[in-house]
């Protein structure tokens, strides 16, 4: 029940206009980067947009946007308080409200990767087929992976996102141990680019299904009840 | 009977809160900010720096079981992030276990006006209207912790409020308002206590009902402030006046022991000068007149004795300054008062007025 409440503390900051602004410009940019891509060379067409515009720029700052959308400049404190004052459990209130954020990354960062694999490969090329179901859950596993990434930056209000967003963008484009714990690295191994550690793709999965994960439930365990 | 344990909170102005509450408490205090505080604190919103309180001896704070028969109203609100108030209202009731549809509810409190607004359309005042309604109509509370609950100032009336106290009450719950009212203290009831300086003080024999006569004071909006502080001064009945012809050139404080004799001497000078008033009506006491009519028995100081005066003492706007003697050095510059004789009532021995 206490979780529901959170889920729709989430749906109300997800329901702004700005929101869908952002999904859409988001849609634009990863159609138009992958049918130049296509234009360019259709071979690693879905490659480069997989790698370059759509994981490597779009899907962290829609991401972003969401988390936006939902705290603002604000911390959780300041969401779940009015509802925790009153007997909501505080963190059953961050779990829901982190949740549904993730679950929107999640949508959005699935549909953004199959996306641009179909706007690469077209509708005639053989390998769409594997490259769409591979997008959708890869990209579904990186939204969920910079969901977990914000949850916890959230808790150091704006900035603490900011710092995230960028820090993810310096350190993540690196394959050594500085790579280790950012979502970028991974979505980049899990795609097909350079592997953080020499690393393989399930390693890669594993981290981004942690970072979700443990994301999430230590944002909520870090409140008070 | 419920009871609220407040052990050594220090948060924000509060400097080591000590108290043990049972049944009602009405807490007067001159600092809004340190009332607001104790509210948010005794009331399990926010966790006190140090100390902890305690609601039948399980922390407020760390237990929603409890903020849930907690029922508060803090001196600034908000509501949850949620579009309509509708939803809002809905959410607070389904975060407390009350399976209740929130229009119903907000038609049942006489705010379904409200209902179909946007919740961040609704101003401060509106949005403490809604929270004292939610607070009052608690099914099951077993703490009640209100920051004026009388200045909401938006549809729900004194009696609203009164029987909202009384059911708690009946209930067994322990009440706390904070106030800087004394009139409204007077009017809500429940064992006086001061919070001054950051600490809280408990004044069982603080003259609520009847407060010391020397306090008394009229305030006169009038044009002829000047033959009015003039006439007054020369009136028996008169303690003292203060006019300031440069920051308020048409009020005139009026001082005096009797009440009723004071308000004779006004009315009869004002007639006999046939001067115009465009006001006329008697100053809520101030909060320090409780103080020196109690006598609060000292307390233990967080940070070792508190020194005999360490702030300048609280004068409200409007008020006359603390019932203690007049001092015997001359006025300030600063203060316009021109007629000395004015101050002191010539039946009185030197420096006894004020």
């Amino acid at each position: 029940m206490t979780t529901a409440l959170g889920a729709r503390l989430a749906r109300g900051g997800l329901s702004a206009r700005r929101t869908f602004v952002a999904a859409g410009l988001g849609f634009v940019t990863v159609e138009l980067a992958s049918l130049i891509e296509r234009s360019r060379e259709p071979a690693y067409a879905a490659d480069r947009a997989l790698l370059g515009p759509t994981l490597g720029v779009v899907v962290p700052l829609v991401c972003y946007a969401l988390f936006e959308a939902v705290y603002g400049r604000e911390r959780p404190g300041a969401l779940v308080d009015p509802l925790g004052r009153h007997g909501a459990d505080r963190r059953l209130l961050s779990l829901g409200v982190n949740g549904t954020v993730a679950l929107a990354c999640s949508v959005a960062s699935a549909c953004f990767a199959s996306l641009a694999a179909v706007g690469a490969r077209g509708f005639h090329d053989s390998a769409l087929v594997a490259d769409f179901t591979a997008s959708l859950w890869g990209g579904a596993l990186t939204g969920a992976a910079y969901a977990g990434l914000f949850a916890v930056a959230s808790l150091f209000g704006r900035r603490g996102r900011i710092a995230a967003l960028v820090l993810d963008w310096v350190l993540g484009s690196g394959a050594g141990m500085f790579a280790l714990v950012w979502p970028r690295a991974h979505a980049r191994n899990l795609f097909g680019g350079e592997p953080v550690l020499e690393g393989s793709q399930a390693f890669a999965a594993l981290v981004l299904a942690l970072l979700a994960v443990s994301g999430v439930g230590v944002a909520a365990a870090r409140g008070t009840r | 009977m419920s009871e609220l344990v407040l052990q050594g909170i220090v948060e924000g102005p509060l400097l080591g809160v000590n108290a043990r509450i049972g049944g009602s408490a009405v807490v007067l205090g001159a600092d809004p900010a340190a009332l607001a505080t104790l509210i948010t604190v005794a009331g399990g919103a926010r966790a006190p720096r140090r100390g902890h309180a305690l609601l039948d001896g399980g922390v407020l704070h760390a237990s929603p079981e409890l903020r849930r028969v907690t029922a508060t109203l803090h001196a600034e609100e908000s509501l949850p992030a949620l579009v309509r108030v509708s939803d809002s209202v809905g959410a607070i009731l389904a975060a407390r276990g009350e399976r209740r549809d929130a229009r119903g509810w907000l038609e049942e409190v006489g705010l379904a006006a409200f209902g179909a607004r946007r919740s961040r359309d609704l101003d401060a005042s509106e949005r403490r209207t809604l929270l004292l309604a939610l607070a009052l109509t608690h099914p099951s509370p077993r703490l009640l912790a209100l920051y004026e609950p009388l200045a909401v100032g938006w549809g729900l009336g004194e009696d609203f409020v009164r029987r909202g106290v009384a059911r708690a009450l009946g209930a067994g719950a322990v009440v706390v308002v904070a106030t800087r009212s004394l009139d409204d203290a007077r009017s809500l009831g429940g064992e006086p206590w001061l919070l001054q300086h950051g600490v809280l003080t408990n004044v069982p024999n603080a003259p609520l009902g009847s407060l010391p006569d020397a306090d008394q004071t009229f305030v006169v909006e009038t044009r002829d402030a000047r033959q009015l502080t003039a006439a007054l001064a020369r009136d028996p009945a008169v303690r003292g006046v203060r006019w300031n012809e440069a920051h308020a050139p048409d009020t005139v404080l009026v001082f005096g022991s009797d009440t009723e004799r004071l308000a004779s001497a006004v009315v009869r000078v004002l007639a006999e000068e046939s001067l115009g008033v465009q006001s006329l009506g008697l100053a809520p006491a101030p909060i320090e007149s409780l103080v020196a009519a109690s006598v609060p028995a000292p307390q233990p100081h967080p940070y070792g004795a508190p020194l005999a005066a360490p702030f300048p003492p609280h004068v409200p706007l409007g008020a006359p300054p603390p019932a203690a003697p007049a001092p015997t050095a001359p006025a300030p510059p600063d203060q316009s008062v021109t007629m000395p004789a004015a101050f002191v009532d010539p039946t009185r021995p030197p420096g006894g007025g004020s």
